[in-house]
Parts: C-alpha cells; structure tokens; sequence
C-alpha cells in the first residue's frame, strides 16, 4: 500500500521533470497530479528532495533488474548511456536543480558496481590486496563520473564529442595496466 | 532552524560520535561541544548547562542513571534527532530567537504550542468530555502546517499534541513530523493506538514522542478508562520499549489517586516499564461538570509538594508537578509566556485549562492570536503572585482571571458547554484561600525564595 503510494508520487515527479526543472515543482502540484492530498505526500517523504532520492533508487534497481550486467564493460556502459538518452529531459530537469548532488550520488551507485565488474576480472589473473582493490574502484568510479558530467554539462548532447569509443577501451586498457602494477 | 550548511560549520558531526560511540564516556565531552554551540551571555542556559555537567561527572546521581539509561535504551538515530530538534533546535537556538520576537513585538512568544488535532476520542472515559463530543472537530492536517510554519518562523521547534485522543489522527501527525522534520513533537495519548506499524513510523521520523496516560493501578485506571485500558497500556509500552523508543507518562492527581501517583512504587513501576519522564497534573475543576471534590486537599498537594521532590533525588525519572514547580519556570507558564493552546475548533487559549479566547488560527496568524486582548493581559500580569508556588491565575488567583476574562471581553471556547468565568473561578475561591496559607508557609522555607 504504502510502496504503491511512493511509486505513484514517483511517477508523478518523473512525468513533471519532463516538462520542468526540479525547483520549479511544488508538493501540491505533485499532489493534485496523483489525486492524494498533501498530508498523503508527507507521510511518504520529507520533502520533493526526499521523493527524487527515493524515485531515483527506484531507477537504479530497475535498470539492475532489467538488464544483465556482464563481463562486457563496454556493454553494460551502452546499457547506461542508452537509459541517460531515453530518459533525457528528466534527467537533466533534475541536475540543472539544487538537487544535482543527489543525480551524482545515484551515478555514483549505478557506476561503482560496473567498475567492480571490470576490476574483478583483472584482479582474478593479477590479484592485488583489498586496500589497492578499494582504491582503484574508487578512482575509476570518480573518473566515469566525471565523464558523464561533463555530457550532462552539455545537456546530453549526442553530438557533443566524447569519443566514448575510443575513451572507454582507453580507461579499461589505463585499469589493466595499474592493476598488473599493483599485483606482485 | 539548521541548515545543512550550519550543521557543516558547528560540527554536528563530533556531537553524533560522542553519542554513537560510548555516550557513558563521552558525555563531558559532548557538554564541552554544546558549550562551545552554546556560547555565553544572556539565554546561553549557563547555569542549566552548569547543573548537566555536574550530572554528567558524576556516576552516583539518579539524574546520571536517567541519561545513561535512555542513552542505552533508545535507538541511535532516535537519540540524534532528540538532541538536535529538542536540545539544539527548540531550546538553544529557538529561545533566542523567541526572545528576540518577544521584545521586537511586545508580546508572549512561547517555547511550545499544545494543539488538539482532533475533539474525537477511541475510549470514553468517566468525566470526560470527549466521549460525549465525538468526532465533529478538527484541524485540518494544513491548519496544523500552517500553524508551524508560523511558529518556525518565531522561534517555536516544539509542539505538543493534546486532545481528544492525537492518535485518532496518527497518520497526519506522522506527515507533519517529516514535513517539520527540525522540530520535536510530543503527544498525550491513552496510548490504545500505538501499534506496531505507527512503532515503525516513529523510528522512520525520530521526533515524535508519546506520553501516555496513567491514572495509577490496574484498578484505578480501568475503573475511569474501562476494563482491560490498563493492559492496553502495558502493551504499549512494551512495544514501545522493544522498538528502543522514547516515552514518558502523564498523570492527572485527584483526592482520590494522589497517594498512589506519588508513591515511590508507582515511580518504581514506571521506570520498569520504561518511561523516562513523568508529568504531574493537579486536577482542575474546568467545565460545568466539573467535579470540585475531586481536587486535593491542602494536606495532599502538600504532600505531593513534599514527595516529588524527595523522589527526584533518588529515582531515576524526570518528573515535573505543574503546579507545585512554578519555582523553577518563575510561575505561571500559560499565555504564550512558555506556551498556549489550540483546540480542535482552532480557538486559541492562553492555557488548557483556560478555555477563553478572543482569537482563532482560522481568522487570526499566530502572532496576532498572542496580541489579542487576553493573552497581552496574560503578558501584563505575569507573574501572577510572588509566590511561585501560587502561579495559576485560575486556582490559586481566581480573582485574577475573573479581572482579565471580564476586561479582554473573551468568550468561552468550551467545545460542549460553554462557562462562564464566573461560574469557574466560583469553584476555586475556597480552596485558593485555603492554599494561600499553606504555600506561603512552604515558600517561606523554600530555598528559592
């Protein structure tokens, strides 16, 4: 009961963030838009920033459960930039807000596993100590954030030129090298 | 209130680990935190801050056991937003400001609301109007929003729950605790509703507090809440006590409970349930029906007097006797001096137990509510005796209520049968008198005087 009425509230949100930024949106419009009353909303969430966090998670998981995130890096980063690019006005509705931080917590979320995937597969045949493990995912985590954030920068653009073809097995070639470094 | 940005810059941080980590070793520390928070000077609570450190160095004191059985007893998170919206929020910060607003607009700014959400009550217990009202009045959950908006806006970050029975409204009060998540809220309750699934809403909010009814034993409570209230009230509190939340009870004292509320197996009995506060009220004879007999005797509110302040030397209960413990809140606290209160029709009374007004929230803001006619005679008049021991305009004073109802021009609020001041102030002229006598005698030995 409770989950259908946060999911309802999500939907909501997601379908305003297509047509405005995060700022711009108010409790009792997200309110009217899924006919519950104002006190329903805030028995459900502190705030709008509250349900953006929650709707985004809900994001998350869904894009987990509904593709699979194998070996292939350059697979499961498609996989991500084809959500960025279909779900665009709403995503970047969201980052041109204060609500930008909790965009970045979530790609965050979403990069770090995709980084492990990658490091597990290098550390299987030059394995390297849980400190220099953690280290390395972290950097390449920070690194594939910042790549998206420079193209949400430039509004998703898909002419803007990152090169992702050529950056991607440039990143994965740099993770290799470092963690052989690393292994004894 | 707080932002994230102030929180960055006092170190909320520090205070949270010292709280996490070993709180029994850590507690002088967190006082040297919230000394530095607090500062110096005028409303800095120096001499209060004075009194936790001494509790804090030293082990033996029934006050230290308190802290460090809530400490050990309540949930982590529970604990930290306790201590921001109750310590930081409604009393550090928010008393300066309330303090700053009183002198800016000459008038009471108080430190909590008490509002009724609702006139409906699940039980109907003898004597009590609210069985016999029934469900007709209410605030809305945006009334309710609304008011604390304005009193954010003042300095208020506490707001207390009275009735009818709160609960009746638990989802509503539950969206305002995450809606004003930097205040603390805390709720009279028969205690009858607090189930698990609303346990499980107060450890997700964290600023919402129950203090449950109690009318002394099993046979007691029951024979004026009905058979079996009693062990409803027990489960609560083992519920509330499993989910390692906080609670206190409330207590009405009459002549005919007096000697069982102030009995040290009753304040036994509470902090075995749990409780970590206990409020003490004198019965007041409100109301057309209202039942004078029932008020104590000189003999026993001076007993009372005598027993709450011997226990709280020994018992590990924070305990508070409204009406003999004017001494330590410089009398009467009513007409937004420390708070006021908000009936279900919105009518807006300088106490609850004074149910007459000149303003509503639904045609007055918050502040023009403490600027009408009866709460500035309240602002005016207060104290209103030099003997805190007879802070009450009403039962100590009554001459006094009669004077302010009549020139204020204020009406009854009394939701089922309104009373004339007359008639009210009549049923305490006696026992006033009666009083005087005694309690000057007691404040003469008081040390405070």
């Amino acid at each position: 009961m409770a989950h259908a009425t946060k999911q309802l509230l999500a939907n909501s949100l997601k379908k305003l963030l297509t047509k405005k930024t995060l700022d711009k949106i108010t409790v009792t419009e997200l309110a009217e838009d899924c006919k519950v009353n104002r006190q329903t909303f805030y028995y459900n969430f502190q705030d709008i920033y509250d349900l953006l966090d929650w709707t985004l998670e809900q994001e998350r998981q869904q894009l987990l459960s509904s593709h699979t995130f194998g070996e292939d890096t350059l697979k499961n980063w498609d996989i991500l930039l084809d959500y960025l690019k279909t779900n665009k006005t709403f995503i970047l509705n969201t980052y041109h807000s204060l609500a930008h931080p909790l965009l970045e917590k979530t790609l965050k979320n979403d990069l770090r596993p995709l980084v492990e995937i990658a490091v597990s597969r290098y550390t299987a045949e030059s394995p390297i100590s849980e400190t220099d493990k953690a280290l390395v995912i972290k950097i390449y985590t920070l690194a594939f954030v910042g790549i998206l954030r420079e193209w949400l920068d430039n509004d998703l653009d898909e002419n803007y030129d990152l090169d992702f073809k050529r950056l991607l097995p440039m990143l994965q070639r740099s993770l290799q090298f470092n963690i052989g470094q690393l292994s004894d | 209130m707080l932002t994230t940005l102030d929180f960055k810059k006092i170190g909320i941080k520090t205070a949270y680990s010292y709280i996490e980590k070993n709180p029994e070793k850590n507690m002088l520390k967190l006082m040297d935190w919230v000394d530095h928070f607090a500062g110096s000077g005028p409303d800095s609570f120096e001499e209060q801050r004075a009194i936790i450190r001494q509790i804090a160095a030293n082990p033996d004191s029934n006050w230290h056991r308190l802290v460090m059985r809530i400490l050990r007893d309540t949930d982590c998170e529970v604990v930290k937003t306790v201590f921001t919206n109750f310590f930081l929020n409604a009393v550090l910060t928010g008393w300066k400001t309330q303090e700053e607003n009183r002198r800016k607009y000459q008038c009471n700014i108080p430190w909590t609301i008490l509002l009724d959400p609702t006139s409906a009550c699940n039980l109907h217990c003898t004597g009590c109007w609210a069985a016999e009202y029934g469900n007709k009045l209410n605030l809305s959950f945006d009334e309710m929003d609304n008011l604390i908006t304005q009193g954010k806006e003042l300095g208020i970050y506490f707001y207390i729950y009275t009735g009818g029975e709160p609960l009746v409204r638990k989802q509503d009060l539950i969206a305002l605790c995450q809606k004003h998540h930097d205040c603390i809220f805390l709720s009279f309750t028969n205690g009858t509703l607090i189930d698990e699934a609303f346990a499980q809403d107060m450890l997700r909010v964290k600023n919402f507090i129950p203090a449950i009814s109690v009318e002394g034993t099993q046979e007691s409570h029951d024979a004026r809440r009905g058979a079996g209230s009693y062990a409803k009230v027990l489960a609560a509190m083992q519920l509330l006590k499993a989910h390692r939340l906080p609670f206190g009870v409330s207590c009405c004292y009459t002549s005919q409970n007096v000697e069982i509320l102030g009995s040290e197996a009753f304040y036994d009995q509470m902090i075995e349930l749990g409780a970590s506060f206990a409020w003490f009220f004198h019965y007041m004879p409100v109301g057309n029906d209202a039942v004078p007999q029932l008020m104590p005797t000189v003999q026993q509110r001076e007993w009372m007097y005598h027993q709450v302040r011997q226990l709280r030397q020994t018992k590990p209960l924070f305990t508070m006797d409204f009406q003999n413990d004017g001494e330590y809140v410089g009398g009467c606290i009513a007409g937004g001096r420390r708070y006021l209160h908000i009936n279900a029709n919105g009518d807006a009374d300088p106490c609850v137990f004074v149910h007459y007004s000149n303003a509503n929230i639904r045609t007055h803001s918050l502040l023009d509510c403490l600027r009408s006619p009866l709460f500035l005679a309240y602002h005016h008049g207060q104290p209103f005796s030099k003997n805190h021991l007879r802070p009450c305009p009403m039962l100590e004073n009554p001459e006094k209520l009669r004077a302010m109802v009549t020139a204020a021009d204020a009406h009854s609020t009394d939701l089922q049968s309104p009373e004339r001041v007359e008639h009210l102030c009549a049923k305490c002229d006696q026992y006033a008198a009666d009083w005087k006598i005694a309690a000057d005698k007691l404040w003469c030995e008081s040390h405070r005087n």
